[in-house]
């Protein structure tokens, strides 16, 4: 069988609003959208697999029976994240999705072989990118019946402007060379941590998962910003196909790049459906060779080496350095918070006093004096709930000083995507929230040679990405009282 | 050794609950006062099932407070259990064979209860510590006290049959095997271990009632 080809939807665009392959994953979606919930192959049933819970539940037309509690328990709420399964779990829930969408083209009256595209909102090279496609803010087909990639419930981008900045479409994590992250406080690694079978159990977030990922999730929000509504907008699959991308481009922009050597990861296994409706449960190790799973992606260079203007390379400047980031070194804490900082309308901060390490990283210093050890910086315990908004996260803004102003002070962007499932308790764990881990060390070394850096320290400063005025998002984040809180900041060294 | 201690610094609290399986071990135990057998052997039991939770106390603190901040948790946690088991020496519980077959029905039916589920998954997760001070001992008795109680919630009718018992190492070792399995895999079968409870204390009825 010939290898299929993902292909970037603005590419697509450019030739047609309707190229067919945009085409026809609307009149899939028209197919699939006509089954009731209980069938694999449907619309709803798809998104549930993702994650379902009352705010779907509200969404379920009435006459429409759930299939049996046996079959959600086994097959529904399903999502990887905050896990080194995130990239696996989310390949093999494409791949059966394309499937199954393939099917319905075909049973549209379309050709066989129809290929899930990708939204590439970090190519620099396309002023749109971070635009949603036109087909997808289209009211109508162009036979005049509509349009179901058009959903209302976006908070941004139906209205054809960019739904965010390039910070929030950053490859900075492709700088990760590690999959796996480290123990408490250290590197979150490109796929984030070793967990069991995780669904919204709160961890650290992986550097893909959360930038990119999350925070292009919040951005066209609303729908896309819950687990269990995601799946409802078609975007959803263009961004996670992208996702799945990077992980292509991960391997490949560098040979030290690999997948966990961890025995239990490959042996890992997931319910679900293929593209005929058999049930089938294929290994997180099956996963790793697209091409072996028939498709490829149109494009898998490394943006990093093309000199795009992404905002953390620039930031971190031409001389990237790789400092002893392959080290097993334990991470210690130097600093931390005293107590919470409320996320709310507008900017709030964090004061992190900081000790000189006495531990490991003490005694690594003394061994290696030579090798500059990395600088962690924590946002632990993120919890909250309703509509979330990102926040940019500044350190050591000078009093009085607009932090938007101060590129050069930027950390990173704190998505919050999967908070709100993390924060709610569950049989399945107790809600400890989110916990993002950032690499410092560039930034701290810049601040050093600026005499910006107080080594006992550090003021961290959070940033709402919307002015309280945004239009549409009133609603969000017009009020001053902190829906989302961080629980702690703090510091680590490896 | 110093890399294995670096990753794992509550290794002193899981040699404690070794030394208190070998001291359920030796022939006089059970002459001890029930006060001191109860809190020996839920260090014993309880102790491995927290060891994430000391880990992550440890690790989110300063270096040099690593080690105190798993003592203050486990003070914390076994005054959760020190609770416990003062209600039951002053309640006069008896630790006999009917009690023990009573305690161990009731246990099998509360595995399946969601007030059961959802403190078992309660019981382990992470709190924001201060990281000096007062502030920070507080916070790790706090966070010791908290898990204890998720943990009392999901196995108080666990540790009441291996009372009933007279600390019997039979139950305990068997009783701990079933608290390792529903805390260290993934999704046990809850009906299982349910049964399985319920099964033993029809084992242990059988003798005295035939």
């Amino acid at each position: 069988m010939a290898t299929r080809v993902r292909k970037d939807v603005w590419k697509l665009s450019r030739i047609a609003t309707w190229e067919p392959t945009i085409l026809w994953y609307a009149k899939g979606i028209r197919e699939m959208q006509k089954l009731g919930i209980a069938n694999p192959s449907s619309w709803r049933y798809q998104a549930a697999i993702h994650d379902y819970d009352a705010d779907s539940e509200a969404l379920r037309p009435p006459n429409d029976p759930l299939p049996p509690a046996a079959e959600r328990k086994k097959y529904w709420r399903q999502c990887q994240h905050f896990s080194w399964y995130f990239l696996p779990w989310h390949r093999w829930f494409l791949l059966y999705f394309e499937q199954i969408v393939a099917a319905a083209v075909v049973k549209a009256g379309g050709p066989p072989g129809w290929s899930l595209p990708y939204w590439n909102y970090s190519d620099t090279s396309n002023p749109n990118r971070l635009k949603l496609p036109p087909a997808f803010i289209a009211a109508k087909l162009p036979d005049g019946t509509p349009n179901p990639l058009r959903v209302a419930n976006r908070a941004r981008g139906n209205d054809g402007a960019a739904v965010g900045n390039d910070t929030h479409a950053d490859l900075g994590c492709l700088r990760e060379d590690q999959y796996t992250a480290d123990p408490m406080g250290g590197d979150p690694g490109y796929g984030g941590p070793k967990t069991k079978f995780n669904h919204d159990s709160g961890d650290v977030v992986g550097a893909l998962e959360s930038v990119p990922h999350g925070s292009m999730h919040n951005r066209v929000g609303d729908w896309m910003s819950g687990f269990s509504t995601a799946g409802l907008d078609p975007i959803f699959w263009l961004h996670h196909s992208n996702i799945d991308r990077l992980w292509v481009v991960w391997r490949n922009r560098d040979p030290g790049n690999v997948d966990p050597a961890d025995k239990a990861w490959p042996k890992m296994s997931f319910p679900f459906h293929d593209g005929t409706g058999k049930a089938v449960a294929p290994l997180v190790g099956g996963a790793v060779d697209t091409v072996k799973l028939g498709y490829e992606y149109e494009d898998t260079s490394d943006p990093l080496s093309a000199g795009g203007g992404l905002f953390a390379a620039a930031a971190a400047g031409p001389a990237e350095v790789k400092v002893a980031k392959k080290s097993k070194a334990k991470p210690e804490m130097v600093g931390a918070s005293e107590q919470a900082t409320p996320l709310t309308g507008g900017p709030t901060s964090a004061s992190v006093d900081v000790s000189a390490p006495s531990g490991p990283a003490a005694l690594a210093a003394a061994a290696e004096e030579t090798t500059p050890q990395r600088v962690f910086l924590n946002v632990e315990n993120v919890k909250g709930d309703g509509t979330p908004n990102t926040y940019a996260v500044y350190v050591n803004v000078p009093e009085g000083e607009d932090p938007r102003d101060r590129s050069d002070l930027f950390v990173g962007i704190l998505p919050l995507f999967g908070v709100r499932e993390a924060t709610r308790g569950s049989d399945k764990h107790a809600g400890e929230g989110l916990h993002y881990s950032f690499d410092i060390t560039e930034l701290a070394a810049r601040m050093k040679d600026n005499a910006d850096w107080d080594p006992e320290n550090l003021k961290v400063t959070f940033v709402p990405d919307d002015e309280p005025e945004t239009a549409g998002l009133a609603a969000a984040v017009d009020v001053d009282a902190p829906r989302f809180e961080v629980g702690r900041v703090s510091l680590y060294v490896k | 050794m110093t890399e294995l201690a670096w990753r794992y610094p509550e290794w002193w609290a899981l040699a404690l609950s070794a030394a208190a399986w070998a001291s359920m071990l030796q022939k006089h135990a059970h002459h001890r006062a029930p006060m001191l057998q109860w809190i020996v052997m839920t260090a014993a039991m309880m102790v491995p099932m927290i060891a994430g939770s000391l880990r992550a106390a440890a690790d989110r603190s300063l270096w040099r407070r690593r080690h105190r901040a798993i003592a203050v948790f486990l003070i914390g946690y076994l005054t959760c259990w020190l609770i416990v088991g003062a209600a039951l020496v002053l309640l006069r519980a008896p630790a006999r064979p009917g009690f023990a077959v009573a305690a161990l029905a009731i246990a099998g039916a509360w595995q399946l209860t969601r007030v059961k589920q959802l403190a078992l998954a309660g019981c382990h997760f992470t709190v924001p510590l201060a990281p000096k001070g007062w502030r920070a001992d507080r916070d790790c008795l706090a966070y010791g006290w908290l898990t204890g109680t998720r943990c009392v919630i999901s196995c108080w009718a666990i540790m009441l049959a291996c009372f009933a018992t007279g600390h019997s190492l039979i139950a305990m070792t068997g009783l701990t095997a079933i608290c390792a399995i529903e805390r260290y895999t993934y999704r046990p079968s809850q009906l299982l271990l349910g049964g399985t409870l319920i099964a033993a204390a029809i084992a242990v009825a059988v003798p005295i009632f035939a």
